[in-house]
């Protein structure tokens, strides 16, 4: 387990130690919020560990971005009032191949 | 004239008394592509021209080189769940019951302590295979979990099929270590095959611990984590276990799956298998079907095996003709909703919306404008045709598929959701998790219909299976959301162009759920639950 003690809310030091970190993990599998903490699992379930970071946090959005989720900012935003929610996030999408050369 | 009579008479002799030469083929025309020298080195023969693959020459492939991460067991969090081993797509990973005598005997002819030590940590002690059968008093075993480096393409489907058991991690590969893996499984070979009675008949997960259901032995040229070969794999356990290898016969339909299990020289099959063209499998089946009927030979199983493209496409007609012909014939549909071999293209069993070439997301389009054909419902109303929707990730529901379609006395027909990972847009871990997600979210609903079941339609179809089957979407308790077809486009990048950047989806993808819950709603009526 790799824990970020970084300042949650610059995003861009945020995004450039999960840059980092992620090259040691194998394939990135979930992600996973709650009311204190965001977690990065990869396939063994070792974990990158972002604490504070959460839904109301600018770094969540930006880090959601930068694996490439697709989701609904609405309901993140709506996740902030509501106590005890988790949201787990699948990390398995990827480029269809070729997607570049239609 | 006689001379060249007799000697076409020699030939169809030589080729009918001397198919093959499988040791020839297995050394040197196999040996010749192992080691790099075939383009150059070998001679057209007849063997070539007949297009003849002996069986099971894929054993002889060596895919070590491909990937740099492979699988470690840990052995004291095995539960025996056998799930690895039947979602792995390549027969990389196999497990095995062994008498906790035998082994020791075995492990006794290892003069290396620390080898023998390191050989002896691969077998757990799980309640499935040692406790509960030592409180019935009839002996526990020892349950191996091994991995073939050979065939392993490090896809980490094994991993993730794992889960919470947390019994599998993916490993850098090395020099030592990928040499311990060499030696790990020449222990595993010689250790005796799992005796029957390890293996519960009724918990259908334990069928690939009997050798004569591993049918496939990998060594074929599909993707890391490929669906369909999982599919493959699964079919020939259920039917191989029940009526044994030399009872199966499959005809293929061009399609990725003829493409990566005969190239040649690699065959992963150990049975006999037949392709002719891309729309004809059907039409080929019927012919095999009536010789082997005329020759007595009615207990032996014919699997056709074809894409979306091939069934749903160029060979509908040849498909429901067969259904027509009421012949003993049974059907698998690798279903990836698209042409994936050719390189994307839509077929008509992709979803509304995908974006896949001849309907590439764009400025004027925004993917396929169809909705998707749905081959299940369509075969269902042929009459006296078994019918199966289902996907790997149901392991029980496909087995149970397989093996009524193989008892039903007539047609039978299976479409199996498959992972595509590089037209689908996931990542090589997902065939199993994608599968689930598909038939959660009513993209694919899995289903069976029984025409023995009833004199109605709902007593003959069973939606279960499918979570909360009475309602429009199945609410994920964990969250509290309804699990949708958004909710699953959302994980895949064949839809990532229907999301704007606040992640709201498109007209075209509301329409497309919309057209999964009709569809969905249609099963239930004619279920009866609506």
């Amino acid at each position: 387990m790799i824990v970020y003690q970084g300042p949650n809310e610059d995003t861009h030091k945020l995004i450039q130690f999960f840059r980092r970190a992620a090259p040691d993990f194998k394939i990135l599998r979930r992600l996973i919020v709650s009311q204190d903490k965001t977690v990065v699992l990869d396939v063994n379930r070792d974990t990158i560990e972002f604490p504070g970071l959460t839904f109301d946090s600018p770094g969540l959005a930006r880090l959601l971005d930068d694996l490439g989720v697709v989701y609904s900012r609405e309901s993140l935003h709506a996740a902030t009032s509501t106590p005890g929610v988790v949201k787990e996030f699948g990390l398995g999408a990827v480029w269809t191949w070729g997607h570049d050369s239609v | 004239m006689e001379l060249t009579e007799r000697t076409l008479d020699q030939i169809k002799d030589d080729i009918r008394l001397n198919v093959v030469d499988f040791e020839d083929f297995n050394s040197r025309v196999v040996g010749a592509y192992n080691d790099g020298s075939a383009e150059k080195g070998l001679p057209a023969d007849d063997q070539v021209a007949r297009s003849i693959i002996p069986g099971g020459t894929g054993a002889l492939r060596d895919f070590s080189y491909i990937a740099p991460d492979i699988p470690a067991f840990i052995t004291e969090n095995c539960v025996g769940c056998m799930e690895c081993v039947t979602q792995c797509p390549d027969t990389a990973i196999l497990g095995k019951v062994v008498e906790p005598s035998v082994l020791e005997q075995n492990l006794s002819q290892i003069g290396d302590t620390i080898e023998r030590e390191s050989m002896g940590a691969q077998w757990a002690t799980t309640t499935k295979y040692f406790n509960v059968l030592e409180k019935k008093g009839v002996g526990g075993g020892k349950f191996g979990i091994f991995i073939d480096p050979s065939k392993c393409k490090g896809c980490a489907e094994c991993v993730d099929a794992c889960g919470d058991h947390d019994a599998l991690k993916m490993v850098r590969k090395d020099d030592e270590n990928l040499d311990w893996y060499k030696r790990a499984w020449n222990h595993y070979k010689t250790v005796p095959e799992t005796p029957g009675k390890f293996i519960n008949e009724k918990a259908l997960a334990d069928m690939m611990l009997a050798q004569r259901a591993l049918l496939y032995v990998g060594g074929a040229g599909s993707c890391m984590g490929c669906g369909e070969a999982t599919a493959l794999r699964m079919m020939l356990a259920a039917t191989g276990f029940v009526y044994g290898a030399d009872n199966i016969g499959m005809v293929a339909a061009t399609g990725c799956n003829t493409v990566y299990t005969s190239t040649y020289p690699y065959n992963p099959y150990i049975i006999p298998w037949t392709n002719s063209l891309f729309e004809n499998a059907p039409a080929d089946a019927m012919g095999v079907r009536a010789r082997w009927d005329q020759l007595g030979w009615k207990n032996k199983r014919l699997w056709i095996v074809g894409g979306d493209g091939a069934m749903l496409d160029i060979g509908f007609q040849s498909l429901s003709r067969m259904f027509a012909s009421g012949m003993d014939i049974k059907v698998l549909v690798l279903d990836t909703q698209v042409y994936s071999n050719t390189g994307g293209q839509t077929s008509t069993g992709s979803f509304k919306g995908q974006d896949a070439k001849m309907s590439a997301h764009g400025k004027v389009i925004d993917g396929k404008k169809e909705n998707r054909k749905e081959i299940a419902n369509i075969a269902l109303m042929h009459k006296d045709v078994y019918v199966a929707q289902t996907t790997c990730a149901h392991m029980n529901h496909f087995y149970k598929a397989v093996m009524e379609a193989n008892e039903f006395p007539g047609p039978a027909i299976i479409n199996v959701f498959t992972t595509c990972q590089p037209e689908h847009g996931v990542a090589d871990n997902m065939a199993e998790h994608q599968a689930k997600l598909a038939a959660d979210s009513r993209s694919f609903p899995v289903f069976i219909y029984d025409p023995r079941k009833g004199k109605k339609m709902k007593e003959r179809l069973s939606l279960a299976g499918n979570p909360n089957m009475k309602e429009d979407w199945y609410v994920n308790p964990k969250t509290g959301e309804a699990v949708d077809f958004v909710s699953f486009a959302r994980t895949e990048g064949r839809f990532s162009k229907h999301f704007d950047k606040d992640g709201n989806p498109s007209k075209t993808l509301l329409s497309a759920k919309q057209d999964r819950l009709e569809n969905w709603n249609l099963l239930q009526e004619l279920a009866g639950l609506k």
